[in-house]
């Protein structure tokens, strides 16, 4: 056995993780200082910076390595394993060693041989390797984020020379810096002439330079406010947010206004537009068997579209006039560049209970990111149809038929209901109490006899009705009594009272006529339909009579008649919906036809409100004198209507700065033509030729 | 005692004659002969040189410079050279300020030969008497004919046309007064060009015709004067029935400030038109200026009604009957009673619409800005244009079309019936331009169709010229004592009406300024105004050059008429025969030295 063991293979894995340590400590702050001469010099700097950090890193690693030693090694051999009785240094340190201690020696050795030269290394030093790394990641991120200071604002512009009088400022440089509205997310730049046209809500800042030097400087709107600038450095100093168009010029004290204005123009945030990509066409038939559907919207804007959007999703089901809505919205995330956004949606169309018949319609409503009003844009719906099942042909007949009966047909169920409790609680009310209930309950009844008596051609008896029901939200509320709340129907007012015996013929009379002229049902439907009718009538007597047992039989007839008539055949619906006026009784058969027709002619004459621009155009023509204030206020005011109202304000300020100057009357007489508005063609008379040209005519034959 | 012309003839005669009797008495060989001619041919010369033989000489020739005179124009010899003031300068030319003085200083010229452009007006208003001798130059390029649109009323389009000299494949393109560009078309082979553009309000503008070569680079830009009316508003009776056509057709009226009463008979004595009942008697007629009456209507209107119509019609009522289902012969003999000769007219035809501006920019620039409740989204440029049909109906040359399709077909036209017009309007329904997005169309139209047939007016309406210019002569008719014109600078210049004229009152008038001019007529009450657009002289300088060259051309062709005069003659130069007489002598004295002819011994 070796006396002599391996210092190095002892020494080996400490130095290994020593030098392992050093590197991973030193290492991130390496990385960083690389980055930070990245960051600030370029390439070169950072790869000399890295080089740097890589040698002081092998130096300490070297120097840590070098550390451990012989001496470290009997040290850590000691200090770890009290078995080896402080004698490591007897194997590895002196090589002559007297009997007693080579003696100690073997015994060490072969304790020593037992150990894993492993168990000696240092513990990686981890509380400095995570400081470092955090540290460097810390430090890396804020140089590679650390935003980029403000870079230095570029000279000024040289302004177009011009003439000026001795000691009068001069205009020498100019600078104009558009900062737009942060939602925009567009940088700010500089302008290349005083003349700026920017996203609206921009910040205009200028800065102005004269010589010689002006005591005071700004910017005067034309027609408007006065800006002053502040003195600065560079030169003269100010802003102005750019909301409306408008037409400025640069003032100095002392300085003759003499150039054309310079023109402030902001460009309006476009409202976002969407776009059905899939499916291609706006109605899509469902497929038998088609689960999912799927809905690609595009949703495009000048700036940014918001990522969120609300997609409705409304179903329409049941048939002909017993459709149900339901509405629903969800919101859906779009996905791509900000300025043109894709809105995938897959719909399961298990959730909606789509049966034959039936819409499913959906839309998505976008907006953009302006602020602080943002554009809300609905687009177009797609509709997924699942076809109603074709109805058989109904030869010879102008109407289409549609197997379907309204919807208002089962309140006759809840009429007897109403009844049956009424005769349940007779003992709890007093009598007139009860009478005012039961005569209510007849109300309903009557309403409802009126409402189908309308399909057998019968027609109201009182206040005119649409024959139809015109649409699906006015007809819900009448018919369909659900509360139970005593039938306190308020708007019922005109209603006659129980007792009132004005009308009591046109009440109970039956006063329709020729229910056969009628063409709505098919004959045997009308004959059951009025079967149900005469029984409403009757429990309608007997209800409004206080005697609703009497009434029960009668109202059950009527559902049962009403139920057969459920189950006929078909009801026809005429093709277009026409909703004729209300006929007057009144007049209704008299053959008087005085005022039957009511200002049928009046016309509500046309206005152009372009009297001021035309009258200025006009007197433009000739010297006379233009009223450039009140011009200029209308054109303010309809400059939403006009493509460039400014060019015509610039012509009004030039005018208004030389008001003889021909050249000016006639620029600005051009430029209202735009503002003018085309009235229709109208009519002009031709010349009669004076009395030559009436002695001609007047002998033609 | 006789002339001395007399007298040397006597002593020429009988010396020379003496003198060859007496070589020939003596000898009779050739020589005498020779000798004998000799001596009657020296003394004949003699005679000539003493009084030289009248001949038809032709003196000078003026050449005459005018505008555009080449420069290497020179005298040659027999001429002179002048040059009028539009002349360039000219070596050796004398400067003149017109052609009458040059002939009055230069009496001595019998030709005239014309160089460069031609003549202007005031060198053309009298004849020479004498021949004169004129090429045009080649046209120069640009325009050279323009038909600027006729007066307007507002909002109505209106079209231009014109020609161009070398510049086929160009562009002609039509700016309304902003400098927006309306209309644009490519110059043809033939090189005429039509564009078209609306009035706005009533007044007088100023559009730019634009001329492009083919690589696109500007050429000419020529001032347009447009002048669009507003007239008092006519009176119109509308008769018919309930219909779309009707509806849109009292739109239009209402909205075009026409003064409409309509009767619209629902059947059963219901009337949805006006207030008070529309009738149709003679007195009312003649408050009337157009009537407009549905075939039907008029055909219910019995042939009292229509006699009683008929007669208006003669007294200048204006009438225009609307088809609205085909024709008949009935119904074609009841409008004949009226006074409108048409046949057919019982067979449906499409009508071949134009589009309505050559782009959709254009069509924008044309419509000017949207009214406040014109819907966003009306895309009329890109739509299809609504299906429309006449009836085909067949005319003679009396009848004037007012409305033309695409194709040339008549939709509706009109004829002179005494002093009033009839027309026909056979677009069964027309309304449906207005439902297509075309209202404008349909405007114009019915704008076109009632104007051409409203009762005459007597406005104020000065006529003049179309396209006059500063620093040329116009002449204004129409005008009454008392007229005067107003310039821009606003002074004022009496207009002097020529009593030679007789009532179409006219006076000249010499613009010497571009620029809105206004004719002041005073009226009963106030002023009467009329807007005039001089342009600059420059303006046209293309088509004056045209005009001068064709009119320059007449003119010399007149003064060049073998009628025009005989020629002149004069007596001759006497050196000739003189030198003739001294060489005849010279011979004969030579040849009788020669030859020693002596008497025989």
């Amino acid at each position: 056995m070796s006396r002599e063991p391996d210092f190095a293979a002892w020494a080996s894995p400490a130095r290994r993780r020593a030098a392992a340590d050093a590197v991973l400590i030193g290492s991130p702050p390496a990385v960083a200082l690389a980055a930070l001469g990245w960051r600030l010099g370029g390439l070169w700097p950072a790869f000399a910076a890295l080089l740097a950090g890589v040698l002081v890193i092998t130096f300490a690693a070297r120097h840590r390595v070098s550390r451990l030693d012989r001496e470290w090694l009997v040290r850590r051999l000691n200090a770890r394993e009290a078995s080896l009785e402080d004698s490591a240094a007897l194997i590895f340190a002196k090589p002559e060693l007297a009997p007693l201690e080579r003696l100690q020696a073997e015994r060490i050795a072969a304790r020593i041989a037992a150990l894993d030269p492993a168990s000696l290394a240092d513990d990686w030093s981890r509380r400095g390797i995570a400081a470092t790394w955090l540290a460097g990641a810390l430090a890396l991120a804020a140089t590679l984020f650390w935003p980029e200071p403000d870079p230095a604002p570029p000279p000024l512009t040289r302004a177009e020379p011009s003439t000026a009088a001795e000691g009068e400022p001069r205009l020498t440089g100019f600078r104009v810096r558009v900062v737009p509205p942060a939602y925009t997310r567009l940088p700010a730049r500089y302008a290349q002439s005083l003349d700026v046209r920017a996203p609206q809500g921009s910040r205009i800042e200028w800065t102005l330079a004269f010589a010689p030097q002006a005591r005071s400087a700004g910017v005067q709107l034309v027609g408007g406010q006065s800006i002053a600038f502040a003195s600065s450095p560079d030169g003269w100093e100010g802003a102005l947010r750019l909301d409306v168009p408008a037409l400025y010029h640069v003032t100095a004290q002392g300085r003759q206004v003499t150039r054309a204005p310079h023109r402030l123009e902001p460009i309006a945030d476009e409202p976002p537009q969407v776009q059905v990509i899939a499916p291609a066409s706006g109605l899509v038939l469902i497929t038998p068997g088609q689960r999912r559907w799927r809905v690609v919207f595009e949703a495009s804007d000048d700036y940014a579209v918001d990522p969120l959007a609300r997609l409705t999703l409304t179903t329409a089901v049941g048939e002909g006039e017993n459709i149900s809505f339901t509405e629903r919205s969800r919101t859906v995330t779009g996905t791509g560049d900000a300025k043109r956004r894709r809105f995938v949606v897959d719909l399961d169309l298990a959730g909606f209970g789509l049966q034959p018949g039936s819409d499913l319609v959906a839309q998505l409503t976008i907006a953009d990111t302006r602020s602080p009003a943002r554009h809300v844009v609905r687009g177009p719906g797609v509709i997924l149809r699942w076809p109603a099942p074709v109805p058989a042909n109904a030869d010879g007949l102008e109407l289409m038929a549609k197997q379907t009966m309204p919807a208002y047909f089962r309140s006759q169920r809840q009429v007897i209901i109403d009844t049956e409790a009424l005769i349940k609680r007779r003992g709890k009310l007093s009598v007139d109490d009860f009478l005012v209930a039961s005569d209510t309950i007849g109300v309903d009844q009557r309403l409802l006899r009126l409402r189908y008596g309308q399909f057998v051609g019968m027609e109201a008896e009182e206040t005119p009705r649409p024959p139809m029901p015109t649409s699906d939200k006015d007809e819900a509320a009448e018919p369909e009594h659900y509360d139970g709340d005593g039938h306190d129907h308020g708007e019922e007012s005109d209603a006659p009272v129980f007792g009132g015996l004005g009308n009591v013929l046109a009440e109970y009379g039956h006063t329709h006529d020729e229910s056969e002229a009628a063409t709505l049902l098919d004959p045997g439907t009308r004959a059951l339909l009025k079967s149900a009718l005469d029984a409403m009538w009757e429990a309608e007597l007997h209800l409004r009579s206080g005697e609703p047992e009497k009434a029960l039989p009668f109202e059950n007839r009527a559902l049962d008649f009403i139920k057969k008539v459920q189950q006929a055949s078909r009801i026809y619906l005429p093709r277009i919906g026409s909703t004729q006026p209300p006929i007057d009784m009144a007049r209704r058969m008299t053959g008087k036809r005085a005022g039957i027709v009511a200002g049928g002619a009046a016309l509500t004459p046309f206005v152009i409100e372009d009297a001021v621009p035309a009258t200025a155009w006009r007197a433009l023509a000739g010297p006379g004198t233009i009223d450039l204030g009140g011009l200029e206020a209308w054109v303010r005011g309809n400059s939403a209507r006009m493509r460039d109202p400014l060019a015509v304000l610039a012509a009004i300020d030039g005018l208004r700065s030389a008001p003889a100057a021909r050249t000016a009357r006639d620029r600005l007489r051009s430029a209202l033509w735009t503002v003018l508005t085309r009235p229709p063609a109208q009519v002009r008379r031709r010349h009669d030729g004076g009395a030559t040209g009436r002695r001609y005519t007047k002998g033609l034959r | 005692m006789a002339p001395p012309g007399t007298i040397a003839t006597l002593v020429i005669a009988l010396g020379a004659l003496g003198g060859a009797v007496r070589l020939l008495w003596w000898r009779h060989d050739w020589r005498a002969g020779v000798l004998a001619t000799l001596m009657l041919t020296s003394g004949m010369l003699l005679y000539c040189a003493f009084f030289p033989p009248r001949l038809p000489v032709g003196g000078e020739t003026l050449l005459v410079a005018t505008a555009e005179t080449p420069a290497d124009t020179r005298a040659g010899a027999g001429e002179r050279l002048i040059a009028l003031p539009e002349a360039p300068r000219l070596a050796d030319a004398e400067r003149v300020p017109d052609l009458a003085t040059a002939l009055r200083r230069h009496p001595q010229a019998r030709r005239i030969r014309i160089f460069g452009r031609g003549l202007p007006q005031r060198d053309r208003d009298t004849d020479v008497g004498l021949p004169v001798e004129f090429v045009p130059l080649p046209n120069p390029r640009g325009l050279v004919r323009l038909d600027p649109p006729a007066d307007t009323p507002a909002g109505a389009g209106f079209a231009l046309a014109g020609e161009t000299a070398g510049l086929a494949g160009g562009t002609a393109e039509l700016l309304d007064p902003a400098g927006r560009q309306v209309d644009s078309r490519t110059i043809g082979t033939d090189q005429r060009f039509t564009l078209g553009g609306a009035a706005r309000a009533a007044g007088l503008a100023a559009f730019t015709l634009r001329l492009r070569d083919r690589s696109g680079r500007p050429v000419s830009d020529t001032p347009v004067p447009l002048r669009a009316y507003a007239d008092a508003p006519i009176r119109v009776l509308l008769v018919g029935a309930p219909s779309p056509e009707v509806k849109f057709l009292r739109r239009w009226a209402e909205d075009a400030g026409i003064d409409l009463a309509s009767r619209l008979d629902a059947g059963g004595g219901a009337d949805l038109g006006s207030d008070t009942r529309v009738t149709l008697d003679p007195a009312s007629l003649r408050k009337a200026d157009v009537v407009i009456i549905d075939d039907r209507s008029l055909a219910r209107l019995g042939s009292t009604g229509r006699a009683a119509l008929a007669k208006a019609v003669a007294g200048g009522l204006g009438l225009v009957v609307r088809m609205t289902a085909p024709a008949d012969a009935g119904t074609r003999a009841s409008w004949r009673a009226l006074g409108l000769g048409v046949e057919g007219g019982d067979e449906a035809l499409p009508v071949a619409l134009p589009p309505l501006a050559a782009d959709a920019e254009a069509l924008a620039a044309q419509r000017g800005p949207a009214l406040a409740d014109t819907a966003n989204g009306l895309n009329t440029f890109d739509d299809p244009a609504p299906e429309l049909g006449h009836w085909a109906v067949k005319t003679g040359p009396d009848v004037v079309d007012a409305v033309a399709d695409a194709e040339g077909a008549m939709l509706a036209g009109w004829q002179q019936v005494g002093e009033g017009r009839i027309a026909l309007w056979t677009l069964a329904n027309s309304f449906a331009l207005v439902l297509g997005g075309q209202s404008d169309r349909y405007y114009q139209w019915w704008s076109d169709t009632v104007s051409a047939v409203a009762r005459p007016g007597s406005a104020f309406l000065p006529a003049v010229p179309a396209l006059a210019l500063a620093g040329e002569r116009s002449t204004i008719c129409r005008i009454a004592p008392g007229a005067r014109i107003i310039d821009p600078d606003g002074k004022t210049v009496a207009l002097a009406i020529d009593p030679a004229a007789g009532p179409a009152g006219c006076a000249a008038w010499w613009p010497t300024q571009a620029g809105v001019h206004r004719i002041i007529q005073p009226g009963r009450g106030r002023d009467q105004e009329f807007a005039v657009l001089i342009l600059p002289d420059q303006a046209l300088a293309a088509l004056k050059a045209r005009e001068i060259a064709e009119a320059t051309s007449l003119w010399a062709a007149a003064q060049s008429a073998p009628a025009a005069r005989g020629l002149p003659e004069q007596q001759g130069p006497r050196w000739p025969w003189f030198l003739g007489w001294l060489l005849a002598s010279g011979a004969l004295w030579f040849a009788e030295r020669r030859w020693r002819l002596a008497p025989p011994a």
